[in-house]
């Protein structure tokens, strides 16, 4: 059973239709892209994945129960979210920070146990110098690592992450990539990106689900989706695509026509 | 026992230390408790006193009392004196004053134009206090601060038996005051009374004239006070509408007016003037100057003091109640008015046309106005005698202060 | 795992150095209690103001002297308690719409809950006319007003949408308002009752009796642990409403109440005193500098130090023109020039 799947998901702010009948389902171990054009819906869709925003059509499931009967707190300890823009938050530290990903399972003080799993997020993101650090001082690239690790702690089967590499460097995007791939390997989480970078995307992700103007334009994997027809359309844009490496890659040319509806 | 044996004993007993007024219920000497200290019970309790002070007997009225007795017996006739202040609040005293607190300075004045033995005030406002030539004797006494900001500590350490506060303004904080006094002191007793207020002023003297004792004293000065007035009423009560003069009254400054509550527009309709710009409900509104040319006032008055601080009792200082009237000759468009071209442009100082001295400012007023209706009428004798003769302060108009200009 | 003995040994010394400043700052507040007590026009010595203290509290075994007992039991005690509780609260109050506006800069005062609090106390004095009669008419109106605002301000926010720049907006929208309300009615009012309501927005401590004073301390003996349980939420929202969400703080309610909260103990505290500014901007902004931003001790460090702050100031108050008494808001307001000063000085460009 996939531990996230979304099923003819619409949503509209107030008059504005941004998302239109979105089905796609994500297994325990996968690694799933969302990939766009800027305001195809891709944040929306993340937020609306994480029951932040409710669709007027359409549901969303984890482990086949429906996310509008769970309880907040059961929500919280199953799915994570780690947010585009960084935060203004200056005065904690970054082990506060992460800490704060326990909060479904904290009663009022904390326990060794939590602190570990901070401390082992820490590890794993490559923090553990910064750990007292106040996240004010840290560099963009840094303080987006100490987003992720907040969100491992949080412990839930499903990770959704909005556009979490666009502010690193090219070693620690891919050291990310790595981190995510491997937890969602090792242990069996269902990990959901919005990716700007293709090629990012076409390496690490099991599967890609590419949305143009809200709806879905592909869905399958990188070799499948990743076309020249596709870069064409949703992106307005000639490219190569190849295909000598383990992973498609797209080599950009020249810009096209410009897309209606934009 | 005849009056002098009453005297005789009652001057023995003039050396005396001051002690505490705690305000006991009941007169002291009053054995039988009918609220009547007879000459019977005073010279008993005399006696009493005598023999426990000075043969070893038994006795527990102390050398104050006796003294506090011999003094209810002369002035209040061995009655309490029921005394009703301006809020309408009855008081009973039993003993007379002896630590008198003042918050207003208006109080002050009139308990000293009562002749009241100013030692026994032992503290009074921080107005009063900075009045250095008006108030020489208060400068060493106690300050309380204002209504506003009392020092609400300094008045109780000082154990007063009566604290005065305004009656009709300044309301809410006065009741606050009076609250918490009464609260901390049961003993103390509040009076309120506003003491600057023609519609009621006269009675005022008269009620803390015998609160204080000075019944004669009090008569004397309310109808030194009276007589002012009523002149001026009556003299302004005969003129016919369209005869009264128009006056525009300046405040301190340029540009407003007074109107509606505001005392000196009283005072001014006192003395017969009309104000055409006391419409409205706002106190002192700002008026558009144009609408001074076309009103053309006959008299205009200007007032010196606080807001613009020159003269009064602070200072004699002719040159610059000069210099204030020159400036406003020299406004725009002034020399076609009226009161500009009969030279009829005043300016006079708040400290007599506000406060307990306001009918001496009414009369200057009066005497503007309509010169030949009040030409019998002398402010400046009735300013010289209200100073020395009630006063008592050694202040010659002659050379010190600077209170009305020409 | 030495790398995690390494930080988690950071993270306790953390949590002990939080405790010692809360420590520090109880002690600070006692020796200061003990201090303002003895502070006063009536020239007692600082062993009869303690004397006076102890024969209110054991009649039988102590006696004090003169006048003392009723001076420091009806004038001084409850007013250094009141100053003592009022800063408490408001420091707390800043510090929850902070927390919830992620604003550094806001505080009950910039949400037109206290410019609210002067309309009513200008109505009562200027029109005569309120909820309560007698001497509760200028309270009444202030506490009225005060939570009418924060009502406006939900109304507000829950149409267009909770989230903490709609309620910025809304605040500062209900802020304008009142202000050009009571400056209306203080060009009406008469030169007395102006003088009233200016001296009512200065704000002070003087008119504080013992009824008053339970009161207050009774909504925040009510308000605060709640506050303090809720803490781990305020921590969340602080990262974000979307974080916040995610973490499965229900955002929306809890900014409501929050607000509400934070809005009844200052309504309740400013209707007694008048508008006391700054308390509830700096005290959470220096606890916030001193030891970071975790609620659980960020709330009773900033009430202590708000009350450090407001005892301090109201003694300075006290003491500074003696006999006379500023009121204790003007003390505050220039609280807030260093402060400020400090924040231009040392701002990192964002």
């Amino acid at each position: 059973m996939a531990l996230l799947s979304v099923e003819e998901l619409s949503f509209a702010y107030r008059d504005r239709e941004v998302l239109r009948g979105i089905t796609f389902s994500v297994d325990a171990g996968e690694v799933l892209g969302l990939v766009g054009p800027n305001g195809c819906g891709k944040t929306t869709l993340i937020r609306c994945a994480d029951g932040m925003l409710s669709p007027h059509n359409g549901r969303v499931m984890f482990k086949g129960k429906e996310l509008g009967t769970m309880h907040r707190r059961e929500v919280a300890r199953a799915m994570a979210y780690v947010p585009q823009s960084t935060g203004n938050r200056t005065s904690s530290t970054v082990f506060e920070t992460v800490l704060m990903g326990r909060r479904p399972y904290l009663n009022w003080t904390v326990s060794c146990a939590d602190e570990d799993k901070v401390a082992e997020a820490l590890r794993l993101l490559d923090l553990e110098g910064l750990a007292l650090r106040k996240v004010g001082e840290l560099s963009g690239g840094e303080r987006q690592r100490v987003m992720i690790a907040r969100a491992l702690v949080q412990e839930t089967g499903v990770v959704l992450l909005d556009e979490p590499t666009s502010n690193l460097d090219v070693c620690h995007q891919m050291g990310v990539m790595e981190v995510l791939r491997g937890l969602a390997e090792e242990k069996g989480l269902a990990i959901v990106i919005a990716l700007h970078d293709l090629n990012l995307a076409a390496t690490y992700c099991h599967r890609l689900l590419v949305l143009s103007a809200g709806s879905i334009y592909s869905y399958g994997a990188p070799e499948e989706v990743l076309t020249e027809e596709m870069l064409g359309s949703v992106y307005g844009i000639e490219a190569v695509v190849k295909r000598d490496l383990p992973a498609p890659y797209v080599v950009p040319i020249r810009p096209g026509r410009v897309r209606e509806g934009v | 026992m005849n009056r002098r044996c009453l005297l005789a004993l009652a001057l023995l007993l003039i050396v005396a230390v001051p002690a505490s007024a705690s305000a006991m219920d009941g007169t002291p000497g009053d054995v039988d408790g009918d609220r009547v200290l007879t000459s019977a019970e005073y010279a008993s309790a005399a006696l009493t006193y005598l023999d426990a002070a000075y043969m070893g007997g038994a006795g527990d009225l102390t050398r104050t009392d006796i003294r506090d007795a011999a003094w209810v017996s002369a002035h209040w006739d061995g009655r309490p004196c029921e005394i009703t202040d301006s809020s309408g609040r009855t008081t009973t005293l039993y003993r007379p004053l002896r630590r008198v607190v003042t918050f207003s300075g208006e109080s002050l004045e009139t308990l000293r134009s009562l002749g009241f033995d100013m030692e026994k005030v032992v503290a009074v406002d921080k107005y009063s206090h900075g009045k250095k030539t008006f108030f020489p004797e208060c400068q060493g006494k106690a300050n309380v601060g204002s209504i506003w900001s009392p020092d609400m500590e300094q008045v109780l350490i000082l154990r007063p038996d009566a604290v005065f506060l305004y009656a009709t303004i300044s309301t809410a904080t006065c009741d606050d005051i009076q609250k918490r006094l009464e609260a901390s002191s049961p003993g103390i007793r509040v009076f309120r009374f506003d003491c600057f207020k023609p519609a009621t002023y006269p009675g005022e003297i008269r009620t803390i004239a015998s609160a204080v004792g000075q019944k004669e004293r009090g008569e004397e000065f309310a109808a030194f006070y009276e007589s002012t007035m009523n002149r001026i009423r009556d003299g302004a009560a005969g003129i016919p509408d369209d005869e009264r003069v128009r006056v525009y009254f300046e405040y301190w400054f340029d540009y407003t007016t007074v109107a509606a509550g505001a005392g000196y527009n009283e005072k001014t309709r006192l003395a017969g003037g009309v104000n055409p710009f006391a419409t409205g409900t706002a106190e002192y509104p700002v008026v558009d100057p144009e609408a001074i040319i076309v009103t053309d006032p006959e008299v205009v008055v200007k007032l010196a003091g606080q807001g613009l601080a020159v003269g009064g009792y602070a200072g004699h200082d002719i040159a610059a109640f000069d210099a204030i009237r020159a400036g406003m000759l020299e406004r725009p468009g002034w020399s076609s008015i009226s009161a500009v071209k009969d030279d009829r442009v005043y300016v006079i100082h708040s400290d007599i046309l506000g406060g307990a001295q306001h009918f001496i400012g009414t009369a200057y007023l009066a005497k503007w106005f309509y010169p030949d209706r009040f030409a019998d009428l002398d402010p400046h004798a009735v300013h010289q005698r209200y100073l020395t003769g009630f006063q008592g302060i050694d202040f010659d108009l002659a050379s010190e202060g600077t209170f009305v200009y020409p | 795992m030495e790398q995690n003995v390494i930080i988690q040994k950071g993270y306790s010394r953390l949590k002990k150095t939080r405790a010692l400043f809360i420590g520090g700052l109880l002690a600070a507040l006692v020796i200061l209690i003990g201090l303002a007590v003895t502070l006063g026009s009536a020239d007692f010595t600082v062993g009869e103001s303690y004397l006076a203290i102890l024969a209110g509290l054991f009649p039988g075994t102590f006696t004090a002297p003169g006048m003392a007992g009723i001076i420091v039991w009806d004038y001084r005690l409850h007013r250094v308690l009141f100053a003592v509780v009022a800063g408490f609260g408001l420091a707390v109050a800043g510090c929850v719409m902070q927390g919830i506006l992620r604003n550094p800069l806001a505080s009950p005062f910039t949400l037109g809950i206290a410019s609210a609090a002067t309309t009513g106390a200008s109505i009562a004095i200027v029109l005569g006319a309120g909820v309560a009669g007698g001497e509760f008419l200028v309270i009444g109106n202030a506490f009225l007003f005060a939570l009418l605002a924060a009502l406006a301000i939900y109304g507000m926010a829950r149409y267009r949408g909770i989230g903490s720049e709609t309620m910025v907006l809304a605040g500062i929208a209900v802020m304008y308002l009142f202000s050009a309300v009571t400056s209306l009615l203080q060009y009406v009012g008469s030169a007395e009752e102006l003088r009233a309501v200016v001296f009512w927005t200065f704000g002070s401590v003087d008119k504080s009796t013992w009824p008053k004073l339970a009161i207050v301390s009774l909504v925040l003996a009510c308000t605060i642990p709640y506050l303090l349980y809720r803490a781990w939420d305020l921590n969340a929202l602080a990262e974000g409403d979307e974080v916040a969400a995610s973490l499965g703080v229900p955002v929306e309610r809890s900014m409501m109440v929050m607000m509400m909260i934070a809005s009844l103990i200052t309504a309740v505290i400013i209707c007694f005193t008048g508008t006391i500014g700054f308390i509830g901007l700096v005290a959470p902004h220096i606890t916030r500098m001193a030891i970071g931003g975790d609620f659980r001790t960020l709330l009773p460090a900033s009430g202590l130090v708000g009350a450090l702050l407001l005892l301090s100031a109201d003694s300075i108050a006290r003491s500074v023109l003696a006999p006379q008494v500023l009121p204790v808001g003007i003390v505050t307001a220039f609280l807030g020039v260093p402060f400020f000063i400090y924040l231009f000085l040392h701002r990192r460009s964002a």
